[in-house]
């Protein structure tokens, strides 16, 4: 083994509530038992199509929607129509089934790839009028959270409301000591304004949107930063410098 | 008491040492030690002495005798007479102070000196001496002249060379001398006085005194000196061009080379 | 009384002590050592100087403050990094089933390899303590059937030779500055680093390599480093490498067989060949060499004729 993670942890900066990837997730609640069908969004490509059953007498209190795994398929090396491969992603089979329970909630999160996702979801009996429920305008009660790797100073805005903030990443210090990110820190999405609008996290730490008004949040960066500029120079790999001997008198 | 309590290299060589060198140069190069004309070194049984060498001498075809030119005849000119020679040296001893092995004749003021060696040795020789039947083939008169364009010239014919048997005799010759260290690193030895026992009238005794002493020195200068080195068996220290060497000074060395003890010694300073 | 008696100082035999120091040299590898989670690969090289020396009156030359110049000491140190994962850190936990959000996990591993140069390095030894030791030399290439003096025209005469006979070499352990521990682990983060994608933007090497801060601990810990890294470093040069048993052995030898202080033919040339004479040579007998606490003494007797 050498190296295994996803390249688009580090090459994608930037987020998106509207437009899922790696680093964001959403969560929300479907509060009314039924049937939801739900759609999995490239921006206006539709890539894939899931239901949620929503039961009061399931005791799952929460589902887990993994959106790379609907477009891709639960195992994306497996052929189709193989139906005696664990996981494969036959057409055959129908849309993808979640259960939750009505006081619990669903995650929407992407494990893989470039994302880019939102997701529309609605009761499958609903009147024509009941829009649903469409990510890309987070409710109220919804949370986004976002992880912020690349170091430098960000912009946050809720297109919805105007609300701005500013974010600073900083840059990591490599020391003896393993680096570990402090616990999350938590921004209520008020109609104007973000309840702290200055903020400052290590990298890998996550930020927490607690979703107030309907809200888009969309993070850019502003001004990367790179590190020290004066950085130690490469250890030395040549000779060393020989000491003083005892020479002849 | 250390070799080296007044110097950094030490070399010394014992008489019973050199005289087996001598015996090793004799066998190895008799050419040294025996001269004769060309007709006597032809036919051994015209020599004074046998000589005994290696089979190398043979096998190498080096010489045994240093080919010399006759002597010529006085009194003859035309032709030349020349006639043949035989000069041997056929035992060499050496002996340094204090003396045990040569008895020195009364001449050379006995005992040897402090800082001398004594030389002993026998030279066998002769002069060839024609039979009159030899002589008989020498021509009667003046060669005559012959004409050379207008003029006559004298003939110059081929010298003649008598043949015989040399008339050969040996003498008991004594040498005292000392050892100097030449400016290259030689050791050279000196003669400083030569004795030939019961020759007379001593006026003959005296010329071939001188003759001797002559040859001696020069046999010394030209062939054998001894390098520094040889004496040493190349030791390292002479080789190493990061160093000097030099003679050790007096003081604190009285005599470099000394002769004492039975051996001849040199010394050496180091200058680093 | 010996024939020929030769003495040397013990000043003038410091001298030539000096050629035969400087004419010795050693070198060895690539040669590798595996060492079951690690292996190790060292190249060497190197050369003497220095020096004081003692003569005994018990027939011993000691020589002391020897210098190991080592002109190349290349070691390479490799190992499997066992996979190590970074990230994963929890941001909405999960009470039922653990985390709920959390950032993705990184793992890294593999082969890694720390090259170290500690060329220049000079360690000791420690002490050779030697007998001299008259050898009398026939060249094996030499003809039975030749003379001495065959011998000689065909470039193979028999020699007198002396050497240093070490009864004992000691070398020191060699001691690595404490500048090369740090350079070591400066190298281990090197070659790990070195495990990441070239693609890699530079800010997200340094989040990975903060992250697996603890990774020098597990680089030691595989190689067993528990102290000092240099002392490590020391020990695995030193013994287990056999570097200086190596080197011993190649002093000892080298003294003892292979250059001798002092060598002649025999028999020797006293007149050289000339004027189509060939050279006239003695033989030398009986050689005996001795030193005492002032000099270096060597006796020999002249052979017979």
């Amino acid at each position: 083994m050498n190296l295994t993670f996803d390249r688009n942890l580090f090459t994608q900066i930037g987020l998106d509530s509207a437009s899922l990837t790696m680093l964001g997730t959403i969560v929300h609640s479907f509060s009314q038992p039924g049937e939801y069908r739900g759609v999995v969004h490239e921006g206006a490509q539709v890539k894939a199509v899931f239901t949620i059953s929503v039961d009061k007498n399931s005791a799952n209190a929460q589902a887990s929607v993994d959106l790379a795994s609907l477009v891709l398929g639960p195992d994306a090396s497996h052929p189709e129509n193989c139906p005696c491969c664990e996981g494969s992603s036959s057409k055959d089979r129908g849309p993808r089934t979640f259960v939750v329970n009505p006081r619990g909630y669903v995650l929407f999160h992407v494990s893989q790839g470039p994302g880019g996702y939102y997701v529309h979801v609605r009761r499958t009996d609903a009147e024509e009028e009941d829009k649903g429920y469409d990510s890309r305008s987070l409710a109220e009660g919804d949370v986004f959270t976002a992880i912020l790797l690349r170091p430098g100073a960000y912009s946050i805005i809720n297109s919805l409301t105007g609300a701005k903030a500013e974010l600073i990443v900083t840059y990591p210090k490599r020391g003896e000591r393993r680096y570990r990110p402090p616990a999350p820190v938590r921004v209520v999405c008020h109609k104007k304004s973000f309840e702290t609008d200055m903020l400052q996290i290590d990298p890998g730490q996550g930020v927490i949107f607690e979703g107030r008004e309907y809200s888009r949040i969309q993070i850019k960066l502003e001004k990367p930063d790179d590190g020290p500029k004066t950085k130690e120079p490469a250890s030395p790999t040549g000779p060393i410098v020989p000491h003083a001997g005892t020479w002849w008198r | 008491m250390a070799f080296t309590d007044n110097c950094d290299l030490f070399a010394a060589v014992h008489e019973d040492g050199i005289n087996q060198v001598i015996q090793h140069i004799m066998r190895q190069r008799p050419s040294l030690f025996n001269y004769a004309s060309a007709d006597v070194t032809g036919n051994r049984e015209l020599w004074c002495h046998q000589i005994d060498v290696t089979k190398d001498v043979s096998k190498f075809a080096n010489p045994f005798f240093t080919v010399m030119p006759p002597f010529p005849v006085i009194g003859s000119d035309n032709p030349l007479v020349l006639t043949g020679f035989c000069a041997q040296l056929t035992k060499a001893l050496i002996d340094f102070h204090p003396g045990n092995i040569i008895n020195l004749p009364a001449e050379l003021n006995p005992p040897l000196k402090p800082q001398r060696f004594s030389l002993q040795f026998i030279v066998c020789g002769g002069l060839v001496c024609p039979s009159e039947r030899e002589l008989d083939q020498i021509p009667v008169g003046t060669i005559g002249s012959e004409p050379f364009l207008h003029e006559f010239v004298p003939l110059k014919p081929p010298p003649i060379i008598v043949r015989g048997r040399p008339i050969c005799f040996c003498l008991d010759v004594f040498v005292v001398g000392r050892f100097d260290l030449t400016p290259n690193g030689f050791l050279l030895g000196k003669v400083e006085g030569l004795e030939i026992v019961d020759i007379k009238p001593e006026r003959l005794e005296a010329n071939l005194e001188c003759y001797l002493l002559m040859s001696v020195n020069v046999v010394l200068r030209q062939k054998l000196a001894i390098a520094l080195e040889a004496l040493a068996l190349s030791f390292p220290l002479l080789n190493m061009g990061t160093i000097t060497l030099l003679p050790t000074p007096n003081p604190p060395v009285p005599n470099n080379p000394a002769i004492e003890e039975h051996q001849l010694k040199v010394f050496i300073t180091m200058k680093t | 009384m010996s024939h020929i008696t030769i003495a040397a100082s013990e000043r003038a035999f410091e001298q030539i002590f000096t050629l035969v120091r400087d004419n010795f040299s050693f070198s060895k590898g690539p040669e590798t050592g595996s060492f079951g989670p690690f292996s190790a690969t060292y190249t060497v090289a190197g050369k003497l100087s220095g020096g004081t020396l003692d003569l005994h009156d018990d027939g011993t030359v000691e020589v002391k403050n020897l210098d190991i110049v080592w002109t190349q000491l290349k070691l390479k140190v490799c190992l499997d990094l066992p996979g190590c994962c970074v990230g994963g850190w929890c941001i909405i936990p999960d009470p039922w089933n653990g985390c709920l959000v959390g950032v993705p996990e990184i793992c890294i591993g593999g082969p890694i390899c720390i090259p170290l140069d500690l060329s220049g390095l000079v360690s000791e030894v420690n002490s050779i303590k030697a007998h001299l030791k008259p050898v009398y030399f026939i060249d094996p290439g030499r003809n039975p059937a030749w003379t001495d003096l065959e011998a000689e025209f065909n470039g193979k005469p028999n020699k007198w030779r002396i050497f240093l006979d070490p009864d004992l070499v000691s070398v020191d352990p060699i001691d690595v500055p404490a500048s090369i521990g740090n350079l070591f682990e400066n190298l281990v983060e090197n070659a790990v680093e070195d495990l990441l994608p070239s693609w890699l933007p530079g800010w997200a090497k340094d989040i990975i390599m903060a992250a697996l801060g603890f990774i020098i601990d597990i680089v030691k810990g595989i190689l067993g480093i528990v102290d000092k890294v240099e002392d490590w470093i020391s020990d695995l040069l030193g013994n287990r490498l056999d570097l200086l048993v190596f080197l011993e052995t190649a002093i000892a030898d080298y003294f003892a067989a292979q250059y001798p202080i002092y060598e002649f033919e025999d028999p020797y040339p006293i007149l050289p060949a000339s004027g189509g004479l060939f050279p006239v040579k003695i033989p030398i007998r009986d050689l005996k060499s001795t030193v005492n606490s002032k000099e270096m003494i060597v006796e020999a007797n002249v052979g017979g004729a």
